[in-house]
């Protein structure tokens, strides 16, 4: 069986062939779902977020160049809906001017640069991004605040990839 | 990890069933419409030209008969039925150039729900 790739399934797809669109879907449920577990805890919130995806690149797909790579649209569209999600649940975290600069930015982290914190920061810096407080955290892991705050900082600055709030 | 992909496929196909049976609704009302029109106004403008007796005038077609005629003609009506036409042929022709499309997407439809049965 021969492997379509992204682009002729896109231009199947666009001929009203939308059965392909199942290929896709088969293609990048798994890591989509996967990086956003690393954010979302609650497994139906996941997958509610997952198929929310997939719907809007669906209902994009007419206007998407097939010449462009589907991951990094995806992905694009994993943030946007990540913004939302936590907007809805009040979870958006105002950054401070002082860590990263005078733009507003929600930060977005992928597998590959979460892999350069310790455990530590990533547990701490995933529970931020859950909604909880400093105080929280510092109560969790038996730190001072300063100390977390610290962390914290460090952290964002290891993995700092921003995207431009639009 | 299956149920979550087979959730979103059912999604999916829900939106595409609404999508074309929404296509279809609107462009047979839209098709319908302008038949009506069109039937409507050639019957119209037929029937004056009748009274008219503008008729008469092409059973010897020379260049005067024709300049005559035209100017009996109503023009208005005549020119409405015109553009009746033109989007009555352009919905044909947009038909013609998507069913290729639409004829997929229906196979796609159909070979999708007929597995879930």
């Amino acid at each position: 069986m021969i492997e379509l790739s992204d682009r002729d399934i896109i231009a199947k797809i666009k001929n009203g062939e939308i059965d392909y669109y199942s290929l896709l879907v088969k293609k990048y449920t798994d890591t989509i779902y996967r990086f956003i577990k690393l954010k979302i805890r609650k497994d139906e919130d996941a997958e509610d977020l997952v198929q929310n995806v997939f719907i809007s690149f669906y209902k994009a797909i007419e206007r998407f160049d097939e010449a462009k790579p589907v991951r990094p649209y995806l992905y694009q569209i994993v943030g946007n809906e990540l913004k939302m999600f936590y907007r809805s649940r009040k979870q958006v975290l105002q950054l401070k001017e002082d860590m990263v600069g005078e733009t507003e930015e929600v930060m977005i982290f992928d597998e590959s640069n979460l892999k350069v914190l310790s455990k530590t920061e990533k547990e701490i810096l995933l529970l931020v991004y859950e909604g909880a407080s400093y105080e929280e955290i510092a109560e969790q892991f038996k730190k001072p605040l300063n100390t977390i705050r610290s962390i914290i900082r460090r952290a964002r600055l290891k993995v700092k990839r921003p995207y431009e709030k639009t | 990890m299956k149920r979550l992909e087979k959730n979103i496929l059912d999604k999916i196909f829900k939106i595409e069933v609404k999508r074309t049976a929404s296509y279809f609704f609107i462009r047979s009302i839209i098709f319908v419409a302008l038949g009506f029109a069109a039937l409507i106004f050639s019957t119209v403008i037929t029937e004056i030209l009748k009274e008219q007796g503008s008729f008469d005038l092409l059973e010897f077609l020379d260049w005067n008969n024709i300049v005559v005629f035209y100017e009996e003609s109503p023009k208005e009506l005549l020119l409405i039925l015109f553009l009746v036409m033109i989007f009555l042929f352009y919905l044909i022709f947009l038909l013609i150039k998507n069913y290729g499309k639409i004829k997929n997407k229906l196979v796609s439809i159909y070979k999708f729900y007929k597995k879930r049965v």
